[in-house]
């Protein structure tokens, strides 16, 4: 498994790393509401100063950040260009792109610094329900193996089909892989289930 | 379809969470008391499968590209409410750790996929069953689905629009042009996986055999 899309740099050893994830959220939040609160002319210059240095506190890779934010700027601009029809609409739009761009760089800096591990004892905190907490830490686990399995799957299809033109075959093979897929993996969630209930898990824990 | 930050006005987004909760805090009373059976196993694995899907991606005409929502799927299989759940855990960790949907808009993002993407989807799967006891489950699916996707276009549109942002004449026809081929690819997609799962494990069906 070479891929890892979570905590990829949560292991640095920076200030923003060692700081107390609680007071990191609560920051996150603060700020980000002021980001979107005020007009970017007057926001831009401060804000983005505190930004490039938890930047570089963070020791996140600029290249990193660039592909985030180029992965998410499609979405930004298109939404933006909307606003050009407003009046006042090129101001509207450099205000809406500008603040979702910052947002975006400073919600990646905060997470990158935090371990997923350490995100979700502060949620706990929080008194997020647990629910919440066990569907977000059974993401993180299982993500990458079914990754694996969809990888491996591809795989396997192109390796046995040649020339396969008719695109109503191949939603139907990739629906049927999908739902293969679903209860191979749902039936080792289950056995993992009942090896955990044979070593004295109880679901009240749970709810 | 997620809504970055910068684009709701406070009193929208504010609303968008408050909406948000309330409709969890509903699905979380309303799945208390399945939450003891199998069925949080079942939760965590559509999470990961919706989570995974959701990253694949497809162009669709109109620029952008689309994406999978899952929520037919997940409150087929999980029933309308654990759904919700699992839809929002998923939007969750793609806010966080993706920046996909920003903080702010997240409230109004779960209301639009959670709330009117799953729950209110499942019941016009559930209203199409019961009117029409004749329908294809497949066709009921197929419409349920593509509808999920629709209904949430109109509501960001709508969101986009109360904000201010985007004139609504512009941003509703425009977003939902191509949420209506996003719709297809989704409807077909779901339609696909449920009938799999219908016909080798129908006890894994909300309701048992539907």
């Amino acid at each position: 498994m070479k891929h890892a899309f979570i905590d990829i740099y949560a292991d640095l050893n920076t200030p923003l790393h060692k700081l107390n994830t609680k007071v990191k959220i609560i920051s996150w939040v603060t700020f980000l509401l002021l980001i979107i609160s005020f007009p970017i002319r007057y926001a831009i210059l401060p804000y983005g100063l505190v930004i490039i240095i938890l930047i570089y506190l963070s020791k996140v890779p600029l290249k990193f950040i660039f592909n985030r934010l180029l992965e998410m700027a499609p979405f930004i601009i298109i939404i933006g260009l909307s606003a050009l029809f407003r009046k006042q609409g090129v101001a509207l739009f450099f205000n809406c792109t500008i603040k979702a761009a910052l947002a975006v760089i400073l919600t990646l800096i905060i997470f990158s610094t935090t371990k997923f591990t350490q995100l979700l004892e502060a949620l706990k905190q929080f008194k997020v329900p647990r629910i919440f907490i066990y569907l977000l830490s059974f993401m993180y686990r299982y993500s990458f193996l079914l990754e694996d399995q969809l990888l491996r799957a591809k795989r396997a299809y192109e390796s046995r089909s040649i020339n396969n033109k008719n695109n109503f075959k191949k939603v139907k093979i990739l629906g049927n892989i999908l739902g293969s897929i679903f209860i191979r993996t749902y039936e080792r969630s289950e056995r993992i289930h009942l090896a955990m209930c044979a070593r004295g898990y109880t679901d009240e824990q749970n709810n | 379809m997620h809504i970055p930050d910068g684009f709701l006005s406070p009193t929208v987004f504010i609303s968008g969470w408050g909406a948000a909760i309330g409709t969890l805090s509903f699905a979380l009373k309303k799945t208390r008391k399945i939450l003891k059976d199998k069925t949080v196993p079942l939760m965590g694995l559509m999470a990961v499968f919706i989570f995974t899907a959701q990253m694949l991606d497809f162009p669709v005409p109109g620029g952008t590209s689309g994406h999978l929502l899952g929520g037919v799927l997940s409150s087929i299989t999980l029933g309308p409410y654990a759904g919700a759940i699992v839809l929002s855990a998923v939007l969750i960790v793609q806010c966080l750790i993706f920046q996909d949907g920003g903080l702010t808009a997240l409230g109004a993002n779960i209301f639009n996929m959670a709330a009117v993407g799953t729950i209110l989807s499942y019941y016009l799967y559930a209203a199409l069953r019961k009117l029409m006891p004749k329908i294809n489950i497949s066709a009921a699916v197929f419409i349920s689905s593509w509808f999920s996707i629709v209904l949430v276009a109109v509501f960001c549109a709508l969101e986009l629009s109360i904000s201010g942002t985007s004139p609504l004449n512009i941003v509703l026809p425009a977003m939902v042009f191509v949420h209506m081929f996003i719709g297809i690819v989704e409807a077909i997609i779901t339609t696909f996986i449920l009938s799999f799962i219908m016909k080798v494990r129908p006890d894994l069906i909300y309701g048992g055999k539907k």
